[in-house]
Formats: structure tokens, C-alpha cells, sequence
């Protein structure tokens, strides 16, 4: 089966450490990539699909050097394949002007303030893999563990899946 | 009336002419009336004062005035003419002026009505009188039209010293912004610096922390089984750099390979392990089962990795602190001996979250300390980076020379790879420029620079500007020894 891939972004060594750390408990279930600025992103981006792994979940930062956060998440709403992916900033340094950008160009999902604190992240990721999954995946049952399973449970009594 | 003696005839004759003669036939209508004499200074009427003839001034001058607003002020001393009262013959009898004796005079009244009566008796003396009339009022008529003209000089006098009110205004509100910003300056700088100190204990005991933890992981994994594999993953991943995510991916696609299994291959290259050699000593030389053995390296890896972060960020925040305290220590030194070198660098350090995009090259040559003040130099060293910084957008190249000259001197150059500054504005960019809108007062460029400027000319220095597209030059230079004593700041000359 193809694992979703939660992909982060992030060119600070310590600080990409830190949030794979943190996002270990979606490991192996999740398919968990990093890379340290947008053109190893999209390099990212290019393996996942000869892979066939669909992208759920883009945890970005806004500062790094080359393209900027913000415009990386616009590029990926642009891009048919990516329209369902969740989109995260997780950034100390956006600008209000950036901010909006996100909001209105990429259709941001979500707003992390550096510091964060892990169970934050951790209840953002899996709130937004679970509106992926919703949105996207025939069978929910996989996902109940891992995921926001009181919700992934209504939609399956719902009827709509499962 | 007589042929000759015609109105229009007698417009080529000299007034003195004229009035002579109308004296002369007035004394012969009215029988050589008495002539009164008045001292200087005599009042001969006041303003609308009621009148019942005219005088006719024989000797003497006087001065016709009004009392404006307390003051006096004369309309005719020259332009005044032989007959006075003569507004009052067209204005029901009342004086339109104060007529003061200048001179001792000699008048002789002639009541109006008998001068109506002699009017009209007598064609001579109407035509003699209109005649002096008639250049009276042309005498006074261009009197008023030089007046007029004397109140366009006086207004266009005084358009320019309101002009030169306004100019000096706006120094002194420059003088005043200049003043905040060095003020608003100082402030930070002491809180800066306060700030600094008091984040350098807690950095310290956080690196201290974290040594002390390295410590006894390293003494709790001795005492372990096997411990000297688990010592040596900690110690190699505390001291190890990090592969790049770029590294990462193809070593675990090389190792999924050869291993036949990609969850496997990600745990291992997570761990820093890219040979199956490597994996296949380790399992074989390790007592426990082989996920308890990878259970336990992650974990001394996480560990590795986790005090090496600390450390290293611990480093990063130390080495801004340090910045920010000699890039604060400014204020408190009145011009000591400094190293130019390391306040571009302090300044430098904390510009580093806009130099992401930026290859910043160093040229230094060989300086020798400056007797400068620290603080106000970092300041230039701030102004000019951030303007070269604005300029590129934070992306391109800003390159930073030093060199030593002749007599003395030394030479800073801060050179961007922005578009340029457009000519029509070099030569006035160290002037002061700001605009107030909506009631705030904006800075442009010209605040920074004209503080730079400032305060370059007070350590004897000089500040020099080259541009053209893709190459801006800033080139600051000081004086190695301050001889002379600090000058007071000066404003430049604002560009209007």
C-alpha cells in the first residue's frame, strides 16, 4: 500500500532534527520526508510521485534561502496534484504581508508560531491528515489509530466510506 | 472765457505758472484775502473735521496723514499741491486727511460758497482753478499708484522672510528628528546591552547542562552491556555534521537496495549508518536481538544528536550575544582604541537572518586599531549595510573591503549589487529627507545616511558614494589617531 507523505521543510539543521523527532509517532505508517530548502523539496516531491505516495501533508518554513515558504505552498496550489494536500507553515519569521499571501494564494490550512511545543504539532498534523484522509482516501479504517479516530468513526457510520 | 487763455491750452504751462496765476486772480476776485501764518507742527485741520472752505498753502509745506491703527500714515508731504481741503469740496465738507504744517506756512482761506460764486462769475479763475485741480489730483493720483507699488515690494519682502521662516523651520524639525533617532538609538543600545548580559547566564548554564549530560550518558552506557557501541554512537553523532536530507535520500536508496528493505535502510541512514558492512558488524558483534540492538542505537543517536543541537544552538545564541553586547558596548566608550574588523563583523552577525540570500565577501587588509568611538561607527556600519541590504531586495552580493591609505587614513567600502541609485540623486543622498504624512513623519533613506554622515564627520572622516547599475559603493574614511576633539554635529543642508 502507498504511504502518505508528510513533508517538511526546513533548512536549519537543529530545527529540522527537532520537528522529525516530533513527528516520529506517524512513523511507518507515514511516509516522513524532510528537506532543507524548496528546490530539495520539489526533488522530494518528484520521488514521492514516481513512488506513487501521495503528498497529505506540506510543514513548511517561511525563511530559507532560495524561494521563500510562502511562495513554495503558492507553487504547490497552483499544481492540480497538490491541491488537496494539507498546508502548514511553521515559521518564526513570516511577516504579516507573507502571512496573508499564504492565506489568500496558497489557501494556508494552518499557522505554527516558532517555538512550538510538540503536542501543538502533533494535534495540527493530525487534525489536518485527518481532513486529507476525509477528503481523499476510499478507506478510512486504516487511519482510525493513528488519526483523529472519533471522526474518521462518524464518517464511517455516516456511510460515506469505510 | 477768452480765445487764448483755453483749458487745454494751458496744460503745457509749469505748475508754478499755473498756481501763480490762480493766486494772483483770486487775490483780484476776492480783493487780496488776508494770509494767515501757522508755525511748524500747527494743525491746519484734522480728519472729518467739518470744513467750509479751502486753503490755499502760499509758503511752506505740510503733510497730509491719517491715524491708522494708532499710527500715522502719510499718503502726500510732495505731492500735496496748493489747495488744501480739496477732498472736501467732493465730500460734504469733511476732511478726508490730517494736514500738519512741515514748514512755518502761509495760507489764505476762501470760504466755499464765495468761491462757488466767483466760479461762476468768473471764466479765468474757474479755468486757473480746475487747471491746478486737475494736476493736483494727477500729482496725487500717482502718488497712490507709487504707494501701490511700494506695498508689492513690501509683500514680496515679506513672502521671502516667510520663506526663510519656513526654510529654518524645517532644519530645526530635521535637527529635532536627528535628534530623537540618536536618542531613540542610545536607548536601544543600553537595552541591548542589558538584555545581552543577562542572557549570557542562562546560556552558559545551558551549555554547561548539556556537557554534564554527555558526561553521565557516556558513564550509564559504559556500565551496559556492549556499552562501547553505544558510547561511540553517542560521541559519533554528538561530534558528526548531519548529512544533508539530499545525502540522506540517496544513501537510503543505495542501502534499500542492497538490503532488499526500505524501512530498514531509513532507520539505519537515520542513525548514520550507509554500509550493509557496517549494519552486519555491528549485529554480529552485539549480544541483544537486532531490533533491541537498533531500538537502543537510535535511541543513543537521538541522544547524540539532541545534546549536539543543544550545544551548537547554545553557541549560535552565545556568539549573538557576544555581538550584541560589543555592538551595544558602543555607548559607554567614549572613543577608545577599536578594531574596525570585528564591529563589521558583530554587525554582520546580526544582520544574518537577512544575508540567507546574500554572499557577503570579506576583503579585509591590515588595520591597525582606530581611536573611534565603537558604538556610533557600528551604527554606520548598520546604516550602510541596510540600505545596501534594501536595495538588493536581501539577495545578491554586498562585498566589504578595508584598506589602509596613506597619511593615516583608513578606507571601509561597503559595495552592493542593487540597481543603483539614480545620479539625479547622488549628490544630495547625505542629505536629510523626510516627508510628513498623515501627520507622521516618514524616513527615507536620508535619516541613516545623514546620521552616518554625521557621524563620519565627526571622527574627521569622509563619506563617499560611487553607483551604477549592479555596483553601489559606499566608501567611509576615518582617520587612524583622532587629533582633534569631537566636533559638534552638523546638520547638512536640506535638499528642497
Amino acid at each position: 500500500m502507498n504511504r502518505i507523505v508528510i513533508l517538511c521543510v526546513e533548512d536549519e539543521a537543529e530545527v529540522r532534527e527537532a520537528i522529525l523527532r516530533d513527528l516520529a509517532p506517524f512513523k511507518p505508517q507515514m511516509r516522513v520526508e524532510a528537506a532543507e530548502d524548496v528546490d530539495d523539496a520539489r526533488a522530494v516531491l518528484r520521488e514521492c510521485a514516481q513512488d506513487d505516495d501521495p503528498v497529505g501533508l506540506v510543514l513548511c518554513d517561511h525563511l530559507m534561502p532560495g524561494v521563500r515558504g510562502v511562495d513554495f505552498l503558492i507553487e504547490l496550489m497552483k499544481d492540480p496534484a497538490y491541491e488537496a494536500t494539507r498546508k502548514v507553515l511553521l515559521t518564526g519569521q513570516a511577516g504579516l504581508e507573507d502571512t496573508i499571501r499564504a492565506v489568500n494564494e496558497a489557501r494556508l490550512h494552518h499557522y505554527i508560531a516558532k517555538p512550538w511545543r510538540a503536542e501543538e504539532l502533533l494535534q495540527v498534523v493530525r487534525n489536518q491528515l485527518t481532513e486529507y484522509v476525509l477528503s481523499t482516501q476510499e478507506d478510512l479504517m486504516p487511519f482510525i489509530a493513528q488519526l483523529d479516530g472519533p471522526r474518521l468513526l462518524e464518517a464511517i457510520a455516516a456511510g460515506k466510506r469505510g | 472765457m477768452t480765445g487764448e487763455r483755453t483749458f487745454l491750452a494751458r496744460f503745457n504751462e509749469p505748475d508754478d505758472a499755473v498756481e501763480s496765476r490762480m493766486i494772483e486772480e483770486l487775490d483780484a476776485v476776492f480783493g487780496h484775502p488776508p494770509r494767515q501764518k501757522l508755525p511748524a507742527g500747527s494743525i491746519l485741520f484734522h480728519q472729518n473735521d467739518p470744513l467750509d472752505g479751502i486753503l490755499i498753502l502760499m509758503e511752506g509745506t505740510v503733510t497730509l496723514y491719517q491715524v491708522i491703527e494708532g499710527k500715522e500714515v502719510v499718503f502726500h508731504s510732495q505731492t500735496v499741491g496748493k489747495i488744501l481741503g480739496l477732498l472736501a469740496l467732493t465730500r460734504h465738507s469733511r476732511s478726508f486727511f490730517n494736514c500738519r504744517a512741515v514748514t512755518p506756512v502761509t495760507v489764505m482761506k476762501i470760504g466755499f460758497d464765495e468761491l462757488d460764486r466767483a466760479l461762476q462769475e468768473h471764466s479765468n479763475l474757474l479755468v486757473s482753478f480746475i487747471t491746478v485741480l486737475v494736476r493736483s489730483m494727477a500729482r496725487r493720483n500717482k502718488r497712490l499708484v507709487e504707494l501701490q507699488t511700494e506695498i508689492l515690494g513690501l509683500n514680496r519682502s515679506l513672502g521671502q522672510e516667510r520663506d526663510a521662516l519656513s526654510r529654518t523651520l524645517k532644519e530645526l524639525q530635521q535637527a529635532q528628528a536627528l535628534l530623537v533617532e540618536s536618542e531613540k538609538m542610545a536607548t536601544l543600545g543600553q537595552l541591548a546591552a542589558g538584555v545581552a548580559h543577562e542572557l549570557n547566564n542562562p546560556v552558559a548554564a545551558i551549555g554547561r547542562a548539556a556537557d554534564f549530560v554527555r558526561e553521565d550518558l557516556l558513564a550509564l552506557a559504559g556500565e551496559l552491556p556492549d556499552g562501547e557501541v553505544f558510547r561511540e554512537m553517542l560521541e559519533r553523532t554528538f561530534r558528526a555534521t548531519p548529512f544533508s536530507t539530499r545525502e540522506q535520500r540517496e544513501f537510503r536508496r543505495l542501502l534499500a537496495g542492497e538490503l532488499g528493505d526500505e524501512a530498514l535502510a531509513e532507520r539505519l541512514v537515520a542513525i548514520g549508518i550507509h554500509q550493509p558492512a557496517t549494519y552486519h558488524l555491528l549485529t554480529e558483534n552485539l549480544s541483544g536481538t537486532g531490533e533491541e540492538t537498533l531500538r537502543r542505537l537510535e535511541r543513543y543517536h537521538q541522544l547524540g544528536g539532541a545534546l549536539r543541537n543543544i550545544l551548537r544552538c547554545g553557541e549560535r545564541i552565545a556568539e549573538l550575544v557576544k555581538s550584541l553586547r560589543s555592538y551595544a558596548r558602543a555607548d559607554s566608550t567614549e572613543g577608545g582604541e577599536i578594531n574596525v574588523h570585528e564591529g563589521l563583523e558583530d554587525t554582520l552577525r546580526l544582520f544574518s537572518n537577512r544575508l540567507r540570500d546574500v554572499t557577503v565577501e570579506r576583503h579585509f587588509g591590515d588595520l591597525p586599531p582606530i581611536q573611534a568611538h565603537a558604538g556610533e561607527l557600528n551604527q554606520v556600519w548598520t546604516n550602510l549595510i541596510a540600505n545596501a541590504l534594501d536595495a538588493m531586495k536581501n539577495q545578491g552580493r554586498l562585498a566589504i573591503t578595508t584598506t589602509r591609505l596613506p597619511e593615516d587614513r583608513i578606507a571601509v567600502r561597503i559595495i552592493d549589487s542593487g540597481p543603483g541609485i539614480p545620479p539625479e540623486h547622488l549628490d544630495k543622498i547625505f542629505n536629510l529627507r523626510f516627508t510628513t504624512r498623515q501627520g507622521r513623519v516618514e524616513f527615507g533613506l536620508g535619516l541613516g545616511l545623514s546620521i552616518s554622515h554625521n557621524i563620519i564627520a565627526r571622527h574627521g572622516g569622509a563619506i563617499e558614494v560611487q553607483s551604477q547599475p549592479g555596483r553601489t559603493e559606499f566608501c567611509v574614511k576615518l582617520p587612524i589617531s583622532r587629533e582633534a576633539a569631537i566636533i559638534p554635529a552638523t546638520i547638512p543642508e536640506s535638499a528642497s
